[in-house]
This record gives structure tokens, sequence and C-alpha cells, in this order.
């Protein structure tokens, strides 16, 4: 009996219904992949946001505290144009020399905060300085001296932070001179448009309202 | 005799090889998936601390500003994660949820080798915490005022 031959397989095409599978299968897996990386990918840069406007808003803290861990007093505290702070009584007599003000401004449209001071030209003699730096009524509304002195181009400004939507000044009482402590709430901006707000809380040790 | 060349057959992954391969593949994705994972607990972590940094020294600042007398009356203050408030009552936004802050005030002296003397006063500390572990501590010293 001659040995039967083993049949060759058949090799043969898909059928349409296989393939139709076969494509439905690796659409769904691809489908599902990409989701997958897209959410990653969306959570990845969320984090980073979040993670960045933390960092802003530390290095916002940082300055400001640079500014009012030795200030002697809140002055003013203006919601739309930002706030005035009494550094150091340099030149001692209890009242607000020009020299010794500190304005921030927050600008909303730029999204900045930034602090202003007088600075005079260095061709300047002392005695033309000292009759400068004059003496400031305690009621003075300080942002519109420094407004008045940058119009005259005696000040200096640099930025403090910037990507913040919106600054808060808070503080108990009527007169912010007469307050110990006051509150900055401010709210650094992401690009996927969520909200970061942060509070910063700031206790004058060494307050002394002006006279 | 002459024998026909035999043609390899075409053949299909065996279970075994399957296997391997699909245990090779899930082994690499786990890997990638721990690996971002980890970043990103890292990431969290160290946005927890700064923001940790912030609210004690916030909390050190207030208590600075208050009348020496007064500061012994925070010993003990306890504020638990996600109800943290500034001394004048004002609540900490969502940013600040995961965390909380206590305060210990204990009576110091402190030698000053300089001068050779001892300076009474008091030593504050500000501990931060989340739900599971503190965070961070920070510490001052605020010499009693002359009388």
């Amino acid at each position: 009996m001659p040995a039967r031959r083993a049949p060759s397989r058949s090799r043969r095409a898909l059928t349409l219904l296989e393939l139709l599978l076969a494509v439905a299968i690796t659409t769904i897996v691809g489908l599902a992949m990409a989701t997958a990386m897209t959410a990653t990918a969306r959570g990845m840069t969320t984090a980073g946001d979040a993670r960045s406007a933390v960092q802003r808003a530390h290095v916002a803290y940082v300055r400001l505290r640079s500014y009012t861990s030795q200030a002697l007093a809140l002055l003013q505290a203006d919601p739309s144009r930002g706030f005035a702070v009494w550094l150091q009584d340099d030149v001692p007599a209890n009242k607000v020399n020009l020299s010794e003000l500190r304005c921030f401004w927050f600008d909303a449209s730029a999204g900045t905060l930034s602090v202003e001071l007088m600075a005079l030209p260095d061709s300047w003699t002392p005695e033309m300085v000292e009759a400068h730096d004059i003496e400031l009524d305690p009621d003075a509304d300080f942002l519109a001296v420094m407004l008045d002195q940058r119009g005259l181009g005696y000040t200096q400004t640099e930025i403090l932070t910037e990507g913040l939507d919106n600054l808060e000044i808070i503080f108990d009482g009527d007169d912010p001179k007469q307050s110990r402590r006051f509150r900055v709430a401010l709210t650094i901006a992401a690009t996927d448009s969520t909200e970061n707000p942060v509070l910063m809380t700031f206790g004058l040790v060494n307050h002394q309202p002006p006279r | 005799m002459r024998t026909n060349a035999r043609t390899t057959p075409t053949r299909a992954f065996t279970l075994l090889e399957s296997l391997v391969a699909a245990s090779l593949i899930g082994v690499v994705v786990l890997a990638v998936v721990s690996g971002i994972s980890a970043a990103h607990t890292v990431s969290f972590d160290g946005q927890k601390r700064i923001l940790a940094s912030m609210a004690a020294d916030d909390l050190m600042l207030e208590l600075g500003s208050l009348d020496y007398g007064v500061i012994w009356s925070y010993d003990g203050f306890d504020q638990p994660p996600g109800t943290m408030q500034s001394l004048d009552g004002e609540g900490y936004p969502f940013t600040f949820n995961a965390l909380g802050r206590s305060v210990i005030v204990r009576e110091v002296d402190v030698v000053e080798p300089e001068i050779g003397a001892i300076v009474r006063g008091m030593e504050i500390t500000v501990t931060v915490r989340d739900a599971t572990v503190d965070l961070l501590t920070v510490q001052t010293f605020i010499s009693e005022p002359a009388s």
C-alpha cells in the first residue's frame, strides 16, 4: 500500500468577515491606546501647570516677604491698583518719607505684580536727595504720590511675579495702617484655564503706624 | 531514492509563545506606567512641600505679630488638614486642602556666649502635615520683652 502523502497545507486568503473583524479589533485597540495617551498627556500638562503655578506663587511669596517681613505698616490698599507699604523708618521721625515708601502694583491686563520705589539720579548731591525726600502725610494717597514721582522720572520698577489672574489685599478694620496682619490672595493663571488660588498671610512683626 | 525538499510549513504561534509575548509587553507597559506614576507622586509631593513651607512661614509671621503674652495661648493650636485659616479667620483656598498645621510654644532659656548672658524667651514650633505624615517643621525663638 503506497504511503499516503501528507496533504500540503493550502494557503488561503482571509475572508471578508475575518478581515473586517481584524480591522475592527485593531481600530478599537488603537483608539484605546490613543485615548490613554491623550489622557496621560493632558494629565501631565495639568500637573505641570499646577506645579508651575505653585512655584510662581512661592517666588511671589518670597519676594513679597522680603519687603513685608521688616515693614512697619501697610499704608494703603486699593483693590484696583495695588498697595503701599512703609518699609522702614530710615529718617527716624515716625513719619513716612518718600524713600521709605514701596508701592506694589497689580496690572490685571499684563498679569504682573511689581514693586516701585523712589530712585533719584546718581548725579544729585546728598543735599538735593535730602531735599527731595520729603515727609508724607499719614493720610496721603501714597499710590498717587508714587505716580507723581514716576511722572517726574524719579522711580524704578521691578516685576515681582507674572502670570497672575487676580490679586486681592485683605486686612481687618477700616484703616490698613492699624492692621498688624494682612493677607494677599492671588490667583495664578494656568494654560488650561484652571485656577490656582493661593493665600499668603503677612504679619508685621515691627508694626508701627506712621504719625 | 530522491527525496523532495519539504517546504517549511507556515504555522501559527503556539500558546506558550503568545503568552510569553503578552507577558513581555505587559511588563514593559507596567514599567512605563509605574515610572509615570512615580514621577507624578514625586512632583505632587514637591508641590505639597512648597505649599507646606508657605503655610508654616505664614503662621510663624502671624504669631510673631502678636503680643508676647498672647502667643502663649497658641500652644497646642491645631488646624487639621483641610481646615487651615489665617489667625484672623481667612480660610485657605482648596490648593492647601491637603495640609494642616499645629503649634507648640514652650519657654526656653538661650545662653548667649558672647555676652555670657541667659536670654529668656519662647520657642515656637510650627509643624505642617498632611493626612499621614509631618511634612515640615520650623522653629523660631522670641525673646521676652524688656519690662
